[in-house]
């Protein structure tokens, strides 16, 4: 029962974060709908939970925005997981300090990732489809470092939401190892 | 870094890439139309919501009369701008026919109409998502178009029920259009500049003034000529520069579409 109890939820959440990144994409005016709502929930999540369940959900994440996605079935997919996997790589070994300046340049470094390899696959299908990609046209790249920066920003202020939010729910977050570093 | 973590980065990287091969071969096709089935009407209702608050948005500060005038007049200008270069093009072809003897081929266009449920979930693009697909005869590349006559994008997905198109004011969008002007110009009318859409290419010597209309030149395959794009609000001709480039308007408000018509030939 507590196994169901726990897909249930986890199939809810999946569920809610591409709600939310449809939302955004949506509802919200120019430049806030470019936020990428999806990676920065997931990456508060893992930020916050440390647990590596949060890869399958980015997986399930990844699999229902691509009903949504225009380019090549997977590309959606791979560029959000792998990034993620990237940045809790990165968040282990390199940011460990979990301050909230550390959160905003995972944040940072979560999209760049997830754009590159967006950007990496897109070339590649379009090599061998041979049709067009182009990367320097337009605002393309003012697009993709405005949806840098305010996916990091969200992030950060998201982190900063729940972690006064916690620390008013739970007791036990006032530990030593867990403590905010401003 | 512990231990289980590392262990099944792998074990993730290889449910992927046989989640995508799954795809391909059709298994996980049931997974998907059943989050289709979920998903699909909450974005429908969240893009029409969307496209109201647009709407409403630009009214804030006029009364009822003023509004109903307002629609009325962007109905009346969009629509006199299609009749205008049709009627142009008829008196172009009329011209040309009188002087030369020869067949001409015309093709048998259908206007399918579609509703638009939702957006493409990359920020970044300017995709639209509409309710008809494969079954209703659908195909990559077909040409988009409101009001009878003006061009808002191309096919760009086909999936069984559903389609994405890539809007004329995408990065990745790029059509072979005509000015209407002296020179018949041509040029290539590509989008990625916010709102508005930039024709390149155009040969320096020739005129190009600012209010002339801009519409599909035909040499793309399965694009007929006379859509409307937009009209020229700037003129760039640099000498340096080999060729000119002009910034146009779009001769329709591409935020918040409704209802479009696909061109099936």
């Amino acid at each position: 029962m507590s196994l169901l109890k726990k897909i249930i939820k986890f199939l809810l959440l999946a569920f809610l974060i591409t709600l939310l990144h449809i939302l955004a994409v949506s509802l919200f005016p120019y430049p806030l709908n470019h936020i990428n709502v999806a990676v920065s929930l997931l990456l508060l999540i893992f930020i916050i939970t440390n647990k590596e369940g949060v890869i399958w959900l980015a997986v399930l994440v990844g699999i229902l925005l691509e009903i949504f996605a225009s380019v090549t079935y997977g590309i959606n997919l791979i560029s959000l997981v792998v990034s993620l996997i990237f940045t809790n790589w990165l968040s282990m070994n390199t940011f460990t300090h979990r301050s909230v300046h550390m959160v905003f340049i995972t944040g940072i470094i979560g999209t760049v990732m997830y754009r590159l390899i967006f950007s990496t696959l897109i070339f590649f299908v379009s090599v061998l489809n041979q049709t067009d990609f182009y990367l320097f046209k337009g605002n393309l790249l003012a697009d993709m470092g405005l949806e840098i920066l305010l996916t990091g920003s969200t992030l950060f202020i998201f982190y900063i939401i729940s972690i006064r939010l916690l620390s008013y729910l739970r007791s036990d977050y006032l530990s030593e190892n867990r403590r905010i570093k401003l | 870094m512990p231990q289980q973590t590392r262990k099944i980065y792998p074990y993730v990287l290889l449910v992927l890439v046989i989640l995508v091969i799954f795809h391909y071969l059709g298994v996980t096709r049931f997974i998907e139309n059943g989050a289709r089935f979920v998903l699909i009407p909450v974005s429908t209702k969240i893009y029409q919501t969307g496209s109201k608050i647009k709407e409403n948005f630009k009214f804030l500060n006029l009364d009822n009369e003023t509004k109903e005038k307002y629609n009325n007049c962007i109905d009346v200008e969009e629509n006199f701008n299609v009749i205008e270069v049709k009627t142009r093009l008829l008196e172009e072809e009329n011209l040309e026919l009188k002087k030369m003897l020869e067949f001409k081929e015309e093709m048998e266009l259908k206007l399918l109409p579609a509703r638009v449920i939702g957006k493409s979930i990359d920020s970044i693009e300017q995709n639209l998502i509409i309710n008809q697909g494969k079954k209703s005869g659908i195909e990559i590349g077909q040409p988009v178009i409101v009001k009878n006559g003006i061009l808002i994008g191309k096919i760009s997905k086909v999936e069984n029920d559903t389609s994405q198109i890539r809007l004329i004011n995408d990065n990745q969008s790029r059509i072979a259009s005509t000015i209407l002007n002296k020179n018949k110009s041509l040029g290539v009318v590509e989008g990625g500049f916010g709102i508005s859409l930039r024709m390149k290419y155009i040969p320096r010597n020739e005129t190009i003034l600012i209010g002339e209309q801009i519409i599909t030149s035909g040499l793309e395959i399965d694009m007929p000529r006379g859509l409307l794009i937009g009209t020229v609000a700037v003129v760039e001709n640099e000498a340096y520069k080999p060729f000119q480039q002009a910034v146009l308007n779009p001769a329709t408000d591409l935020s918040h579409l409704t209802i479009v018509s696909v061109l099936i030939n």
